[in-house]
């Protein structure tokens, strides 16, 4: 996307119909690290990965719960994540006080888009700028100059001064730069929802938002016919191989992903690092490790398949033979 | 919005909190509603009559009404308040059904958003001077709950409200049990009304 005379502020279309700063916005999301979501009937699964500024630095938090039914996993600008989860949260909470049962996930994620879609439409604000800072420009467009930009408006537009014209001056009124999964648990089963920048929100089986997740939304095209009835832990496996494939080649361990689920009868709770790796053990084929064997299923007890994954070596095809019940 | 002295759009729900306004005491009143947990879900009974005072003024009043797909909601107290509460659980409603969704309030829900109302207008001194009897099934799971004018809630088996309390709850605590049938039910509740009759002053003869 090549930088043009559009794309200055939120509220300027571009003759081809576009927003610009939005169509930024969903880059911004391209470029966080990636984060994946899945579900079941009964279970939704997030997970991401944990990219750290430096080795000494901590990794950033990018999977939030909002209720003991709600949480959400973000991509993009993290500090949007935090004040979007501040209100997701805000919202629950007011909801489970007002009427005592949880906010249906369906809702919150619609008042979410229209919250993101807010920053993109302020006809009804008016600004007063003083007259004399109207500069004609051209023949319909005329050039208003405020405290420390300007922006072209158009006739009728000067009449109101509307306030787009403070959406270049002041820094928070641009579209959130986050992507957001949003799984939760309500009446009607369990959703996992994605919600744009752009106001936008879909509801998914499956998906996959950030850097490379190209590659995990493959794996999880392939597979996502099985996930409606498969088993809590199946589905966290697939999680844990969704996020391998982003890794592209790195190895995949209990500290470089988070995964967090959310179920009927679980609340929504961040999986611990022993209980990942030893998910990740029961399929990971590493070289230099003795084959790891039949895990001793400590916390994955209704996992019925303890089959032991037979170590085939490089044969086996990830995703073929321990899942494939 | 910052610009801009906007205004905090009222709680279109409340009303303006002027002196004058204030409930200071009941006009037309209600007597009991009683009501039970039977085995496919909730019964209640409730007469037609509307005190003005002492004088049995109204004699065909209903105090109680659905709400939603899922509630019953039954009144005693001020009937004017009763009405004011319909408002809002009107608009309520309307909202949740407008998000078409698979979600629909169930009568938790609604005896929750009830007892916030009810408390927060005790809370600025102008009270609806109701105490409200709500039941409802929602999947199979039946409820039933009470919020008094103060804003006390409290669910049961069987409420009652007003001299109801006093006379017809020892009568449900003594005879009701689980799996009541629906004729059993209803003769329950009959009895209890009758007693009420006999010995409530403001108590009709027309039940709803």
């Amino acid at each position: 996307m090549f930088r043009n005379q559009y794309d200055t502020d939120v509220t300027t279309w571009s003759p081809a119909g576009r927003l610009f700063q939005v169509e930024y916005a969903m880059e911004a999301v391209k470029q966080g690290s990636a984060a994946i979501g899945l579900r079941s009937k009964t279970h939704v699964v997030l997970g991401c990965v944990n990219k750290a500024n430096s080795e000494l630095s901590s990794h950033q938090k990018k999977i939030f719960k909002v209720d003991d039914h709600i949480g959400v996993a973000i991509a993009g600008l993290t500090a949007d994540g935090r004040v979007l989860s501040r209100y997701m949260r805000n919202e629950c909470i007011n909801y489970s006080f007002t009427y005592e049962s949880p906010l249906p996930v369906g809702r919150l994620v619609v008042q979410l888009a229209d919250k993101a879609q807010q920053y993109l439409d302020v006809e009804d604000k008016r600004l007063n700028v003083p007259w004399h800072q109207v500069i004609r420009a051209k023949a319909f467009w005329y050039k208003i100059r405020g405290e420390d930009s300007w922006c072209y408006c158009a006739l009728n537009d000067v009449k109101y001064l509307r306030l787009f014209m403070v959406c270049t001056q002041r820094s928070w009124k641009r579209p959130y730069g986050v992507g957001l999964l949003v799984a939760g648990l309500d009446e009607s089963g369990a959703h996992l929802y994605y919600n744009c920048p752009s106001g936008n929100y879909f509801e998914y089986q499956a998906f996959a938002i950030g850097s490379r997740s190209q590659a995990a939304k493959t794996y999880l095209e392939r597979r996502f016919e099985s996930f409606r009835d498969a088993s809590r832990d199946d589905l966290v496996k697939d999680a844990l191989m969704a996020i391998r494939e982003t890794l592209q080649g790195e190895t995949l361990k209990s500290s470089v992903c988070t995964v967090a689920v959310v179920g009927v009868g679980e609340p929504f709770h961040i999986l611990d690092q022993g209980t990942v790796q030893q998910m990740i053990d029961t399929f990971e084929i590493v070289a230099e490790q003795e084959g790891p064997a039949a895990e001793p299923d400590t916390d994955a007890g209704q996992e019925a398949s303890a089959e032991p994954e037979p170590e085939q070596g490089a044969a086996a095809g990830e995703g073929v033979a321990p899942m494939d019940i | 919005m910052q610009f801009m002295a906007s205004k905090q759009p009222e709680n279109s729900l409340l009303g303006p909190e002027s002196d004058s306004q204030r409930t200071l005491y009941p006009y037309v009143t209600g007597t009991s509603v009683v009501a039970l947990k039977y085995k496919d879900g909730i019964l209640m009974a409730a007469d037609m009559g509307g005190s003005y005072g002492s004088t049995l003024r109204y004699k065909s009043v209903e105090r109680m009404k659905p709400i939603g797909k899922h509630s019953l909601l039954g009144a005693s107290g001020e009937i004017s308040d009763f009405q004011e509460i319909l408002r809002y659980l009107d608009e309520l409603i309307l909202y949740d059904n407008m998000w078409d969704d698979g979600n629909s309030l169930g009568p938790k829900e609604v005896h929750n958003y009830l007892t916030r109302v009810m408390y927060n207008r005790r809370n600025k001194f102008n009270p609806l001077w109701n105490s409200l009897v709500l039941g409802g099934v929602k999947n199979g799971q039946k409820y039933l709950g009470t919020v008094s004018m103060i804003g006390v809630n409290f669910e049961d088996n069987h409420v009652a409200t007003g001299f109801g309390n006093h006379l017809a709850r020892p009568i449900l605590r003594q005879e009701w049990h689980e799996n009541l049938s629906f004729e059993d039910g209803v003769r329950l509740l009959e009895k209890c009304m009758r007693v009420l009759l006999y010995r409530d002053r403001s108590a009709v003869n027309k039940l709803q």
